[in-house]
């Protein structure tokens, strides 16, 4: 009698979320993040503000920035920003080489970067998690072979590889978000196959394939309940990554090209006018810095609160 | 069965700890680790500090060679070690007392040895650094320490890294590094808790040989009162933060007054007690620091003959008149003895 | 011990040789012909003889036998616009890379490490929050945009440095800054966290119990124990690193490897492109292997544990 009753006591105190019906997914959720914690927290409040920004500028932007991106007049061309002489505030930041307005293709940019960013993350995150999942539960030869395949795509350096294969097709957006995608997949495969696999033998999983579960379920209420925060923050933290990638392929050339507006090729513009008008080269900089930086603050900060298993 | 008893003559204190009050502040609240305690320790003789997890026996042992990281501060009290106050001292002094008059052996032993550096360097470097010494004589030290310790091969454990050696024999090191300055107090902070059984007993005995070889002091904290009663002379048991009951060994074991000692008495399991005996322990939780009362006796809440006055009032430290050296906190003591309840059972 | 270095070694080569031919095939694969952009205007036939010559004809794996025959030789091939040996080419810039990613891997291991264990001793401090604001900054920049600023302000506004081509040791001080920088960052930040790590061990608190000075137990406990987790930072942010070392001398106009690189996949220059990527790979993969096998020298507890 008593022994049951401890067992009852002890499922009550420490309570895993399954041991119930999905009515304690609430509960679970709120569990998971300390709200008040978090509402205090600096760090936390700015990063988001800067992200929200980001998205902000991204959705919203296009729309409230008058001048036209793709306009090209040349009786404005280098246009300085409105603070410099010479600058007004048609153009506030300035124009470029063939007298479109600044302002509006780093907006743009903004569109641009993130689009291809997140969606190549999405990607990477699917081919990660079939990756991982299969190397993880299915283990053995299957694990040994797809970890070499990650080790081997580990071994170029990325840059290198992207260049090489872009060399090979013509760029476009699709083909240079699976280029970027091709670049991230290998760090969900990895963190994803070690949590399958510290998982699928857990105590509770075990308990929980005793009882007839099959292993759909145990995959979706365990193993993906487990994933899903760490994925979320290497993500995340990946967008700022991409931006980054992307940035640098369209300024070489290979990514995103004229006359759409992405802040690699703009960069690439300025640098033949990097003298006289520097602005060109350094403003789009900025914006990437801002948004790669709130990402990677929010990222961090997400880490904190929503990964309590890495140390 | 018990380790041979020193005589009871008037020895020198070698450490005198009066009212030490060491604190934590943290977002919670401040938490007060060790709350006015008061013991001494004499020269020869061990002092057991007994307690759970939290009683804050380990704080104090830190508070004593002023090892006490923020958030933690020692706010109150005297340390004296024969006579000079430790907490009136710079740091830089302090680092000087640190190894070479007193010695601090920690509970686990592999995580205390540099995992990147050979065992012989690194206890020629503390005899260095506190007496001046050539390469060669402080190896020489290190290996007749190594031997005093009871290890077998001095030289093979003197160029070998802490990985290749068992729990026994790095703490058996531990011991040395602690004592190759001939230190006169030994502080031993848990030293068997991660051994086996037949481990623990043999770095006891380590202990009470170099305690005699050096002439040492010794302070054993621990949590089994098992093991300290075997290796004490004198029992100090803890309980949140306070020191709650106070005696000689063979008196606290055989008339402990404080509810909580009782409780751990009667919990060390007895090979003479008979099977249908059930484990006793104490029921309840160790308490929360921070929402811990100060006028009150802080083990009222699983203590069995508590009173209105236990949680109103805090109980003094204090002795009784037939026994004045036995000390202890409580306002309703236990007045049977224990033994003769479990030798009944 | 020994077994583990010989699998170490196998296992670098099988990566080795699945790079090399991941790099020739794809190559390979491409539609259009090399033949015509050596020659642009010549006639079908011309091509088809051409094509001939260099062996693009053959299938792929018989190409693969006779390249990897040649390269074992030292002959990689011949450029189609250096009229040049690739052998000849890669030697004439691969000296000036090794220089600029030496210069810039010491600046970000001294600094990098430098600050990062600073801010983990002053934890918490205004210092601290200063050095983590200048990595996480320092993150967040891309190395090329980086370069073009440092361009703008030191070389062409201040003066101090050329910015363009090789003149000098001069000349690698901008480009090895601006490849330095993010793997700077990192490193700050990663050795804040590994001292932290290490700060908290029970060693420390042993040697501080013994009366240790602090410059011993900051030298000889804390830093000799950072090494493993740091180096396996930067044997995975190496091919970063070699991969910005493209970008920032196409900005700087350095002639090294990359520049070589970038300028042979841009003119679709291909046996040069498939024979740096090789050798890019290789460099990484020996990195790496180099530093897998320095764990064991370097922290006694792997050495056992790969003795077994």
């Amino acid at each position: 009698m008593r022994a049951e009753e401890e067992a009852r006591d002890n499922i009550a105190l420490g309570g895993r979320p399954d041991q119930g019906a999905q009515a304690d997914e609430t509960a679970y959720l709120k569990s998971l993040l300390d709200w008040h914690r978090m509402a205090r927290d600096w760090s936390l409040i700015v990063s988001s503000g800067m992200v929200g920004l980001v998205l902000a500028v991204t959705v919203v932007g296009p729309f409230i920035v008058p001048a036209d991106p793709n306009v090209v007049h040349s009786a404005n061309r280098l246009l300085p920003p409105f603070w410099m002489e010479g600058g007004n505030l048609t153009h506030p930041l300035g124009t470029d080489g063939v007298g479109r307005d600044l302002l509006a293709r780093i907006v743009v940019g903004f569109r641009t970067s993130l689009f291809i960013s997140v969606t190549g993350v999405l990607l990477a995150v699917a081919i990660g998690a079939i990756v991982g999942i299969l190397a993880g539960f299915v283990g053995r030869r299957v694990d040994t072979v797809l970890m070499g395949l990650t080790d081997v795509q580990l071994s170029f350096p990325f840059i290198v590889l992207a260049v090489s294969l872009l060399s090979l097709v013509p760029p476009s957006p699709p083909i240079l978000i699976v280029v970027l995608s091709l670049a991230a997949w290998p760090m969900y495969a990895r963190v994803i196959r070690s949590i399958v696999q510290q998982e699928r033998n857990a105590d509770y999983v075990v308990a929980a394939r005793s009882t007839g579960a099959s292993e759909g379920r145990i995959i979706y209420a365990y193993i993906v309940r487990n994933i899903v925060p760490s994925v979320l923050v290497v993500a995340t933290i990946d967008i700022a990554t991409l931006v980054v990638f992307e940035s640098l392929l369209s300024f070489l050339g290979l990514g995103v090209q004229p006359p759409t507006a992405s802040w690699g090729n703009i960069i690439a513009e300025g640098k033949n006018y990097l003298t006289s008008a520097w602005w060109i080269t350094t403003l789009p900089g900025v914006a990437i810095v801002f948004t790669v930086l709130s990402f990677n603050l929010f990222g961090d900060n997400l880490h904190r609160y929503i990964d309590p298993r890495s140390s | 069965m018990h380790a041979p008893h020193k005589a009871q003559e008037q020895r020198r204190n070698v450490l005198e700890v009066e009212d030490l009050e060491t604190v934590f502040y943290t977002s919670r609240g401040t938490l007060r680790a060790v709350d006015r305690v008061s013991f001494s320790v004499q020269q020869g003789r061990t002092l057991g500090i007994v307690g759970e997890s939290g009683s804050g026996k380990s704080v104090t042992a830190r508070s004593i060679i002023r090892a006490v990281e923020s958030p933690g501060a020692i706010i109150g009290g005297k340390v004296l070690l024969f006579g000079e106050d430790l907490l009136g001292l710079t740091e830089s002094q302090m680092r000087e007392i640190r190894g070479r008059d007193i010695g601090m052996i920690f509970q686990d032993p592999g995580a205390s040895l540099n995992p990147v550096r050979r065992i012989g360097a690194q206890l020629v470097e503390t005899y260095r650094t506190h007496r001046s010494a050539s390469k060669g004589e402080a190896k020489e030290v290190a290996l007749e320490t190594l031997a005093r310790v009871g290890i077998g091969s001095p030289s093979e454990v003197f160029d070998g890294y802490g990985v290749d050696f068992s729990a026994g024999v790095t703490q058996r090191v531990m011991i040395a590094m602690a004592i190759i300055c001939g230190p006169k107090l030994l502080i031993a902070d848990e030293p068997t808790t991660m051994l086996g059984i037949r481990t623990q007993r043999h770095i006891l005995e380590a202990l009470l040989k170099v305690q005699e070889d050096l002439g040492m002091a010794m302070i054993l904290i621990t949590h089994d009162f098992g093991v300290v009663s075997w290796v004490a002379d004198d029992i100090m048991v803890m309980y949140g933060g306070r020191n709650v009951e106070y005696a000689q060994e063979r008196e606290i074991l055989q008339r402990p007054r404080h509810h909580y000692t009782a409780g751990l008495i009667r919990s060390v399991p007895l090979i003479e007690a008979r099977k249908s005996k059930r484990f006793a322990s104490i029921p309840g939780f160790p308490p929360d620091m921070l929402e811990m009362c100060f006028e009150c006796c802080p083990f009222h809440p699983r203590c069995d003959a508590a009173e209105e006055d236990c949680r109103t009032v805090r109980p003094a430290l204090s002795g009784t008149h037939e026994n004045p050296d036995h000390t202890f906190a409580c306002h309703h003591p236990v007045e049977k003895s224990v033994l003769d309840e479990l030798a009944r059972t | 011990m020994v077994s583990y270095i010989v699998r170490r070694l196998f296992y670098a080569m099988v990566i080795i040789t699945c790079a090399t031919v991941v790099a020739f095939t794809l190559i390979r694969i491409i539609p259009g012909n090399p033949a015509r952009i050596i020659s642009p205007n010549a006639s079908q036939e011309q091509i088809d003889q051409l094509t001939k010559k260099l062996g693009y004809d053959q299938p792929i794996p018989v190409q693969f036998v006779s390249f990897v025959k040649d390269a074992a030789q030292g002959d990689f091939g011949r450029s189609l616009f250096l009229k040049q040996d690739v052998a000849t080419v890669i030697a004439t810039s691969l000296p000036y890379t090794l220089v600029l990613a030496s210069t810039a891997l010491a600046i970000a291991l001294v600094i990098g490490i430098g600050l990062g264990t600073l801010a983990a001793f002053q934890r918490d401090r205004i210092v601290d929050r200063v050095v983590l604001g200048i990595a996480v900054l320092g993150q967040s920049m891309p190395g090329f945009w980086v370069g073009l600023v440092l361009i703008l302000v030191v070389s062409v506004k201040l003066g101090w440095f050329p910015a363009f081509g090789y003149e000098g040791p001069s000349s690698l001080v901008l480009p090895a800054l601006a490849l330095a920088l993010s793997l700077l960052a990192t490193l700050i930040r990663t050795s804040r966290l590994v001292m932290l790590d290490v700060l908290s061990q029970d060693y420390i608190r042993a040697a501080y119990s013994r009366g240790l000075k602090r410059g011993t137990i900051v030298i000889r406990y804390a830093l000799r124990n950072i090494w493993v987790p740091i180096l396996t930072v930067v044997g995975v942010q190496i091919g970063f690193v070699l991969g910005n070392a493209v970008v920032i001398e196409y900005i700087f106009n350095f002639p090294g490897l990359g520049h070589t690189i970038l300028n042979a996949v841009l003119r679709r220059d291909y046996p040069v492109v498939q024979a740096v990527t090789i050798l890019m790979a290789v460099g990484f993969v020996v990195i790496n292997t180099i530093i897998d096998l320095s764990y064991g020298f370097l922290d006694p507890r792997i050495r056992k544990e790969l003795s077994k």
